[in-house]
């Protein structure tokens, strides 16, 4: 574990980007960047970039079918305790009751993406009460305790 | 993300090289596609070259070895690097893949 240099942070640390495959890698790299700032495990740090990986992939499909001119907003809240990622998009509203992760005892090439995140991260959440689009949230504990999420 | 191929006796050997992601992951389903069009049927994807992959990758590697059997083939994985290895574990993809820790073992597994 390295040592943490982010510490507590008023204001949290904001991307907004085209809903196209290929930010994932740049939001992924900088989660990652984040995280090692606040002296997360490789572990976890992989989990952090994988989850955020998976969550913009599903939007960027099932949210906006693709369509690269819409747009994510992404932000990064370092806490004293944890990393806040917030998922902002703009598209169809999805039912959270629907969000389910596959069952792992069928082997099929899609819809790991869900189960990834809530197997990787301590808290995954989703807020529908926007007027338009949905905010995911996840959080990763510095601690690597899970809480119940709503 | 590059993809290089070798052919061991029976077997071909791919090497994508970099990460796989939602972004560039058809590469590996082309790469599957063009070596099964050209008859070459029994894969090994050699993974030690890639730091990083999301289950987009990995549905390819699925997608691929399911078509490839169902043509008379296969595909089987080697070489993953620990970051990789965990999400098959996580996901339990493992077993379906086959996964081996080095190419030698992968190529043994085709009988060959």
């Amino acid at each position: 574990m390295g040592r943490r240099v982010l510490v507590s942070m008023d204001k949290p640390i904001h991307l907004s980007i085209p809903a196209s495959t290929m930010m994932i890698s740049a939001v992924r790299n900088c989660a990652a960047s984040i995280a090692a700032g606040m002296a997360f495990t490789e572990d976890q740090i992989d989990n952090i970039k994988l989850s955020i990986d998976e969550a913009l992939a599903n939007v960027i499909k099932h949210v906006y079918g693709g369509e690269s001119s819409k747009r994510i907003d992404v932000y990064f809240s370092v806490e004293a305790k944890s990393l806040k990622i917030r998922i902002r998009d703009y598209g169809r509203k999805v039912d959270p009751r629907e969000i389910k992760p596959r069952r792992l005892d069928r082997v099929e090439p899609h819809g790991l993406g869900v189960f990834i995140m809530q197997k990787m991260m301590d808290r995954v959440e989703y807020d529908t009460s926007p007027e338009v689009g949905t905010e995911l949230v996840m959080v990763k504990e510095l601690s690597g305790k899970k809480r119940r999420g709503k | 993300m590059k993809i290089s191929d070798k052919t061991i006796g029976s077997v071909t050997v791919l090497y994508p090289d970099g990460e796989a992601d939602a972004y560039n992951c058809s590469v590996i389903k082309q790469a599957i596609t063009r070596l099964a069009d050209e008859g070459r049927h029994l894969l090994l994807v050699n993974l030690s070259g890639v730091p990083y992959m999301d289950s987009s990758a990995i549905g390819m590697l699925v997608a691929g070895k399911t078509s490839l059997r169902k043509q008379g083939g296969d595909l089987k994985v080697c070489c993953p690097v620990k970051a990789v290895s965990k999400v098959f574990e996580i996901t339990r993809v493992g077993s379906f893949l086959e996964i081996f820790p080095d190419e030698s073992g992968g190529l043994a597994a085709f009988g060959g």
